[in-house]
This record gives structure tokens, C-alpha cells and sequence, in this order.
């Protein structure tokens, strides 16, 4: 079957619609739209919007990792996770500011929280139902999203707080490239988006858990046959990603300022970025944020100038999210990176 | 339409009436239950203040909304949570029109069917290829797009949509006077404002009774039952000779226009329409109010618009009456979350199912014997068609 395509369509077309093929393409596509708008702004100006976006590539990369956790382990969207993510960063900024913990420590503990608030929600909300039947579902973590969400704002207020930074972040804290400022916060969000990254690897990797849990991803049914636990295991997926989106939310909160919806508005991105990715490749998903990342701050940059899109402002990148996703979706289902599901209804 | 629900376990409670169906006491039995809806609302203008009758008039708007959004998530099994996008479009086609090009009201109406058909379609046809939960994603985003879409500067969107303020309606829907003779609203007693309110009341009434038997019809027809055929089994529905595509998409787009249709009178009983109106929060309310009411049945339109409505109304002061929390506008979310996760444990087809299982413990309705003659064979079972309706 494979042989006869090869044949008949050449190997240059087949790799070209392979994952890897479809991401040079696009590659190739930015890289070549930003060559007039380089030449006209100058380089620094090109580096500059490179690094403003490489930090949040790297908070869409750990939030679509806490989504495409729950959906490997359980084929479900989590609607909720924004706002447990943002919950967390809540617990984070009032344990540093209220009780004087030192910041690295009060984004540990609020992982922790959350980690056992999201299994606590997975034994008690989502276990209950059947995941295939998705409006109950879809309905509960709504539902659980509206209620983190106005407890956060009774508890600590509906008004912007500012979040302390987990790294150095002087103005005068940062490299210069080519003219261009590389910020140490910028850096210290890549390095513990890496090392996220490979504590991840190990845990699914080299760990009993892990294996369980890739175990209860691949077929639910036969891991329960073979004797893993798939409750346990799907309440350690939720906790994993729960802590995992706490981490992103702390990361980005120094940006955007502590508000009950700060996670909301951003999470569009991070679906965004595991669609494109694939809602169930860890690693694929890590390269869709960075393009949605790179793509939204070259467009919102460099929008302005092109003709007839001046009306590009930040957040109608927001409007891109949704037309990448629609697109996805429609043309490649399961991602550049992701397994296909054969469905059976 | 008041179809005997769950026949398989009224066995074990005995019903205090059994009718059969088709006979007189069945037709009198309905048409109490026509009088039981139409009594209250057709009285409910003259004996409540104005700011009630407006806030009725609302329910009705979203109650269309909600019928619009069970047509998808009910009956066609296509869960989309952004049909507050379609509201929008239907809403801010009734503004544009009326300000920009002075139209009536009414001939606004088959516009925003139309565009917001079209909308529709076009957001539908990905869900052929779109299933289940993607399909949620995609339509969540289009929820969180659609307020940012209308402040686009270019081409004359924010201008015409009035960006982040929105518009008011230039040209308010005044009653005319054989109307104030045909609705008693003629009378010294009352001032213009109160007549106003009545009149839009009564259309938007008017409007949702149209689509309410419109979908009706609809669902009984073959469409409709292809419709739900495609819901409970996809491939047996295909075997059976369901066209998939084409249901999918019509239903989908279908769905859309009548949601616009409500946003359309939202507008016009509200005189205004803004992009908080039909933001990601009310797509959240609006969920709320479809499965308070009850997901995939026809009856849910009557209370769905109430619920989304006047919880908005009792949600703060519910939350007020617990001593624990300051009196907090911001807990009223938490009530609506805790809507959403109550419902669908405890009352899985809503208030309207939740409803007919204790009316059958009073009145069961026995189906008729199935006229083989016209349905063939498929009538042997009539049970499960009837209860989905």
C-alpha cells in the first residue's frame, strides 16, 4: 500500500505530507513572508520579536502539555484546565506576597495543591462518566472552570495583581544579540520548559507510573485486563497536568498580571498549539507552540505594515488561533505529530 | 409532542390516570396543558410591572437561542458551544439594518435567518470532518473569537458594529395603533413605556411560539428523524440510508439560523446590542440555561430563556443569602458552574425530563397501536422515537 503511494506520487510528495514534511513547508512559508518585512525593519527588529516570542512558545508549550496529558489519558478536552493553571498561580502569589515564601517554593507548593485538587476532581467529577458520552463531560469541566473562576475572584479580587518573578527581572537583566535583548526571564522559562520536558520523558519513560499511564493511553481496555489500575492512573494523569499548568501559568503571570481570566485568554493558544501539534504528541505539541507563538508575534509586529492588515492588534492573534485550529482540523485531524484515531461510533 | 416518556419503567409505579392515546380525554388532557403554558403567558404583561414584562421578553429571545442550540446539541448529537457567536451575528444583522439602511424589524428576521444559515454552514461543514469534542474545541474558540471579529477595523466592521460599545437601535419597535387595539394597551392607566414593553413581549412570543412549532414539524418530519437517527447511531443511521453530510450540515446550519433569530429579538427587546452580550460568558449561561432545561427536548424552550434570564437575576442574591461569603457579585459564576456539574449528575435531561417522570407516576399516555399501514415496519417500536421528542 505504502510502496504503491511512494510510486505513483514520487517520495518528495510523500514526505511533504508527513508531519515533518507539512512543518518545513510551513517553515519555508514564514521564512520567506518575513524576508520583505526583515529587509525593511533590519534585523535587530526581526531578532527582537523572535525572543519576545520564544517565552511564550514556551508557556503555550506547558500548558498544551497539561491538555495533551489529560487528552492522551482520556481521549477528553479539559476545559477546565486554564483556569485550575490559573487557580494555582493565584495560590502561588498569595502564599509569596501574604506569607512571605520564597517564590520557587510557592510555586511548588501551589503545584502541589492543584495536583491533588485535579485528582481529587478526576475521582469525583469525571470518573463517574462515561468519557465517550462528552456532554456530561464538556458540562463538568465548564462547570468546574466557572467555579475556580469566581472563587478566585472572590477570594483575592477581580483587580489586576502583579506577580513576582521567578527569575532575575531587572530591565537591566539581558544579553544583547545583535543588538537585540535577550531577557534572563526569557531564559529561565526556556530552561524550565527543557527540563519540564525531560522530567516528563523520564516520568513516562523510565517509571512503573509512566508505564501505566502509556499503558492506559493506548487502549484502556487492555491495560485494565493486563491489571493496571486505570483509575489511579488517570488521577495521576490529571494531577500531572494540573501541577503542569500551575507551572505555566506561574511562568506567565509576570506578563500578564494576575486576574481571574488571565489563563482563559491564553488558553486558546494552547489549543491552538496541541492541534497543530497533536492533541496526543507531547513533542508535537511543543513544536506547534513555538510556531504559534513565532507566527503571533510576526503578525501582530510586522501586521501593521502590510497593507490591508493594519487592523492586526495583539489580541485579534487571538482570531488566528481559531482560523489554525479550524484549519487543522479540517485538513490534518490529527495534527502534524499525532496518532490517527480510527473512529468507531 | 407530550409523548409517554420512559415506558420501560412505569411498569413498576402504577399511574393514577392512563389515557389512551388519540382519544377525547387525551385531547382534553393536551389541550389543559396547552392552557396551563398559555394562560400565564398571556397574562403575565398585564399584571407584572414593566421591567418584568422587558425581562420576559428576554426570555423569550433566549429562549429561540436555546431551541436554535438544542437543534445541534440535542437532537443532532453536535456538540458546539459557540452558537453565542450565531446569536451575535443574528443580533448585530437586526442593528445594521435597522440603523444603516432603516429596515423593519420584521424584514430584518428572514436576514438574519439567512446569514446566520449561511455562518452556520459554513462553521458546519468542518464538523463532517470534526467529531465530538473537536468540534467543542472549535466552536469554544469561535465563542472567545466572535467578540473580537466585530472590533476589526477594516472594512467597516467596528464602524457598523460599533466596536467595544456597541449600538443602539435607532428605530425602536413602536406599536402601532390597530396593535394597541388588538392587545388592550390603549388604556389611560399606562404610559407609553409599559405599552412598548408589552408589544415587544408579545412579539418576541409570537417569534419563539413560530419557531417552536417550526422545529417541531421539523423534528417530526424525515429530516428531523434522520437528524436524531444520526445522534444515536451514526452508522446505523448510514446503513439505513441517512445521508450523513448533508444532514450534518443542514442541521448544524439550521440550528445557527434560529439562534440568530434569537439574538435578533434580544436585540430588539434589549435596543442594544455589544460584544459582552455575546461573549464567552454567556456561552457559558446559555449552555447553562439549555441543560437546566433540558438537552433534546422541545419543551426546554419555554424554560430555557427563563433560567438564563433570572438566574443571572437570583444567582447574586442566592449567594448573598449564605452568611459565609460576603455578598459578592463574583460568587454568581460559582452558582452557574455548580449548575452545570449538579445537572449533569443528577438531572441528566434536565427540569423538562426531571418533570415528565414524576408526571408519569400521575398521568401515563399509552401510545396508539402503531398503523403499520402508512409507517411499515419501523412502527413496530414507536417507544424511542416518542420520548426524544
Amino acid at each position: 500500500m505504502t510502496a504503491v503511494t511512494t510510486k505513483s506520487r514520487g517520495p518528495f510528495l510523500t514526505w511533504l505530507k508527513t508531519g515533518s514534511g507539512i512543518l518545513t513547508a510551513m517553515m519555508a512559508v514564514i521564512v520567506i513572508a518575513l524576508i520583505p518585512a526583515i529587509i525593511q525593519g533590519g534585523l535587530k527588529l526581526f531578532l527582537q520579536r523572535v525572543f519576545d516570542s520564544l517565552n511564550n512558545g514556551a508557556v503555550y508549550a506547558v500548558t498544551a502539555i497539561a491538555l495533551v496529558i489529560i487528552f492522551k489519558a482520556t481521549t477528553l478536552i479539559n476545559f477546565a484546565g486554564a483556569n485550575i493553571a490559573m487557580f494555582g498561580a493565584y495560590v502561588c502569589w498569595w502564599l509569596n506576597t501574604s506569607y512571605g515564601f520564597p517564590i520557587w517554593i510557592a510555586v511548588f507548593v501551589a503545584m502541589g495543591t492543584m495536583a491533588v485538587l485535579g485528582s481529587l476532581i478526576e475521582r469525583t467529577l469525571i470518573r463517574p462518566f462515561d468519557v465517550n458520552d462528552h456532554l456530561p463531560v464538556v458540562l463538568i469541566t465548564f462547570g468546574i472552570a466557572a467555579i475556580l473562576e469566581a472563587f478566585a475572584g472572590g477570594f483575592w479580587g477581580l483587580e489586576f495583581h502583579k506577580f513576582p518573578s521567578p527569575f532575575p527581572s531587572d530591565p537591566k537583566d539581558r544579553f544583547t544579540i545583535a543588538g537585540a535583548f535577550l531577557r534572563y526571564e526569557t531564559i529561565g522559562t526556556l530552561i524550565v520548559m527543557g527540563l519540564m520536558i525531560f522530567g516528563i520523558y523520564l516520568l513516562l519513560n523510565k517509571t512503573k507510573v509512566g508505564l501505566a499511564f502509556r499503558a492506559v493511553s493506548s487502549n484502556v481496555e487492555s491495560a485494565r485486563l493486563v491489571g493496571v489500575r486505570t483509575g489511579r492512573t488517570l488521577q495521576f494523569g490529571w494531577a500531572l497536568a494540573s501541577a503542569l499548568g500551575v507551572l505555566g501559568a506561574c511562568l506567565v503571570a509576570k506578563q500578564t498580571n494576575l486576574e481571574p481570566a488571565f489563563m482563559a485568554k491564553l488558553v486558546i493558544f494552547a489549543f491552538a498549539a496541541a492541534t497543530l501539534g497533536g492533541l496526543d504528541s507531547i513533542g508535537g505539541s511543543v513544536i506547534g507552540a513555538f510556531i504559534v507563538a513565532v507566527v503571533q508575534s510576526m503578525l501582530t509586529g510586522y501586521g501593521q505594515e502590510i497593507p490591508g492588515l493594519g487592523w492586526l492588534k495583539s489580541n485579534f492573534a487571538l482570531v488566528l488561533a481559531f482560523v489554525l485550529i479550524l484549519v487543522v482540523l479540517l485538513f490534518k485531524p490529527a495534527g502534524l505529530y499525532g496518532t490517527r484515531r480510527i473512529e468507531r461510533v | 409532542m407530550s409523548g409517554g416518556s420512559s415506558s420501560g419503567g412505569a411498569a413498576a409505579i402504577k399511574p393514577m390516570y392512563v389515557l389512551q392515546e388519540g382519544t377525547s380525554q387525551h385531547r382534553m388532557y393536551q389541550a389543559f396543558g396547552w392552557l396551563c403554558l398559555a394562560i400565564p403567558m398571556i397574562l403575565a404583561p398585564y399584571l407584572l410591572p414593566s421591567f418584568r414584562v422587558a425581562q420576559l421578553a428576554q426570555c423569550a429571545g433566549w429562549g429561540v437561542a436555546i431551541l436554535g442550540m438544542n437543534i445541534a446539541i440535542g437532537w443532532s448529537g453536535l456538540l458546539s458551544l459557540g452558537h453565542i457567536a450565531f446569536c451575535g451575528m443574528g443580533a448585530y444583522t437586526t442593528t445594521i439594518l435597522i440603523n444603516e439602511n432603516s429596515w423593519d424589524f420584521w424584514m430584518t428576521l428572514p436576514v438574519a435567518f439567512i446569514v446566520c444559515f449561511i455562518a452556520g454552514a459554513l462553521v458546519g461543514l468542518p464538523a463532517l470532518k470534526i467529531k465530538g469534542l473537536y468540534l467543542a474545541l472549535v466552536t469554544f474558540a469561535l465563542a472567545y473569537t466572535f467578540p473580537i471579529l466585530l472590533k476589526i477595523e477594516g472594512g467597516g466592521i467596528a464602524r457598523r458594529t460599533g466596536g467595544d460599545n456597541g449600538r443602539n437601535l435607532e428605530e425602536k419597535l413602536v406599536p402601532t395603533e390597530t396593535i394597541r387595539k388588538i392587545l388592550f394597551i390603549n388604556g389611560e392607566g399606562t404610559d407609553e413605556s409599559t405599552r412598548i414593553a408589552v408589544y415587544k413581549y408579545v412579539v418576541a412570543v409570537l417569534v419563539l411560539l413560530v419557531c417552536f412549532l417550526i422545529v417541531r414539524n421539523i423534528l417530526k418530519s424525515r429530516g428531523g428523524r434522520a437528524m436524531i437517527a444520526l445522534r444515536d447511531n451514526q452508522i446505523g443511521a448510514a446503513v439505513s440510508g441517512v445521508p450523513l453530510n448533508k444532514t450534518k450540515v443542514l442541521a448544524f446550519a439550521l440550528s445557527a439560523a434560529i439562534a440568530g433569530i434569537g439574538g435578533s429579538l434580544i436585540a430588539m427587546v434589549l435596543d442594544s446590542v455589544g460584544p459582552t452580550v455575546f461573549d464567552a460568558n454567556y456561552a457559558i449561561i446559555t449552555l447553562m440555561g439549555l441543560v437546566l432545561a433540558g438537552v433534546g427536548t422541545l419543551h426546554g424552550a419555554w424554560l430555557g430563556g427563563v433560567f438564563v434570564v433570572f438566574l443571572q437575576d437570583l444567582a447574586p442574591r442566592a449567594v448573598g443569602l449564605i452568611p459565609v461569603f460576603n455578598v459578592d457579585v463574583v460568587y454568581a459564576r460559582a452558582i452557574y458552574g455548580l449548575m452545570l456539574v449538579l445537572v449533569a449528575f443528577f438531572m441528566p435531561g434536565g427540569v423538562v425530563s426531571f418533570g415528565r417522570k414524576w408526571r408519569a407516576r400521575i398521568v401515563q399516555v399509552q401510545p396508539k397501536a402503531p398503523d403499520t399501514s402508512h409507517l411499515g415496519k419501523a412502527g413496530a417500536i414507536p417507544a424511542p422515537a416518542t420520548a426524544a421528542v
